[in-house]
């Protein structure tokens, strides 16, 4: 399913399940998100720990891979988000991570993540001044659904996953989270994540994009441009 | 409620208050009578991710205070103690502030 089908599949659902109003919202924020987009974040770092990282008690973690894939799609339509999938199915193909939670069977939300091999890393972290080490991971796309929210599963799921990439070999991670998202600020502070840094970005045209007053050209999927300077797609930093 | 007047007796007053909220709002089933003035309430899973919105408009609308992106970690939010302390901390700023605003007019 292409994104185009994907969007139109959660714009009926939510024209159904929720009414006109929601499915006008909806429309509204995709069309404003073409021309302009505001987000105000913290980038939140935590040192993941080296010793036997402790079990989780009920969630249970899986590596997404290809044949998650129709899982992640149920999933998604579940939460009006179908229009997701298809990044999901690039993503995997191209080689990114994820890793999924389930509680008693059930899917309960994922997390992508990445380390300093995947040029993606361009897109996220160069225009904060971030490059990631050989030992450090960008954790970008936390979700739980939100009927799992509260009782401290985000939080079981989020130790979960610090698990496994201290396993991996991993001892940093970064993240992003919104600086207004009360609920999702709360869940990184108290795992142990500190503030690294605010980060302000406006993006004109889906293209554009000013950090701090600082603009940034998009180019392509990955890469980004300094607008006073060469192309920048940050490299990862091998010895 | 009734269930937990014994414990809250041994509370200062705004303690008292914010742990009466917190009962009546954030702890599901039993247990809650238990909570001390030094209690982990992150680790008892009382004051979760969902849990620390509630506290915090409520803090917000009871207290006055504004609860700023920099103030939401744990050593604000860890036990009955420090959030009385941290909402007392705030209250004194809003009104050295006021105070300040006023000599300025």
């Amino acid at each position: 399913m292409n994104t185009a089908r994907a969007t139109a599949r959660d714009l009926s659902v939510l024209f159904r399940e929720q009414g006109p109003k929601a499915a006008l919202a909806f429309i509204r924020d995709i069309a404003w998100a073409q021309l302009y987009a505001k987000t105000d974040e913290i980038v939140l770092r935590k040192e993941l720990a080296s010793g036997e990282p402790t079990a989780t008690r009920t969630v249970r973690l899986e590596e997404a891979g290809a044949h998650h894939l129709p899982l992640l799609a149920e999933f998604n339509r579940r939460q009006c988000n179908a229009s997701r999938t298809p990044r999901f199915a690039t993503g995997l193909a191209e080689g990114k991570r994820a890793l999924l939670g389930f509680r008693d069977g059930e899917l309960i939300g994922y997390f992508w993540w990445h380390d300093a091999t995947q040029a993606v890393d361009g897109f996220y972290l160069t225009p904060f001044g971030l490059r990631l080490a050989e030992d450090e991971v960008f954790g970008y796309d936390l979700f739980i659904a939100p009927e799992h929210r509260g009782h401290g599963t985000p939080a079981e799921f989020v130790a979960g996953v610090e698990a496994k990439l201290g396993r991996l070999g991993y001892r940093r991670m970064y993240g992003f989270v919104a600086s207004k998202n009360v609920p999702a600020r709360w869940l990184w502070a108290s795992s142990g994540y500190e503030d690294v840094m605010r980060a302000r970005t406006r993006r004109v045209l889906r293209r554009l994009m000013l950090v701090e007053g600082r603009g940034w050209l998009l180019t392509g999927r990955h890469g980004l441009r300094p607008l006073t300077g060469q192309l920048h797609r940050a490299p990862p930093s091998r010895p | 409620m009734s269930g937990s007047t014994s414990n809250s007796t041994h509370l200062a007053p705004l303690q008292r208050e914010l742990y009466e909220f917190i009962v009546s709002e954030l702890v599901s089933g039993q247990g809650a009578g238990s909570i001390t003035a030094d209690e982990d309430l992150i680790k008892r899973g009382i004051v979760d991710s969902l849990g620390v919105q509630q506290l915090v408009d409520f803090c917000e609308s009871r207290y006055g205070i504004r609860v700023s992106d920099a103030d939401l970690v744990p050593a604000n939010f860890q036990t009955l103690r420090q959030l009385a302390n941290y909402v007392e901390r705030k209250q004194a700023e809003a009104s050295s502030s006021g105070r300040l605003r006023a000599r300025g007019r």
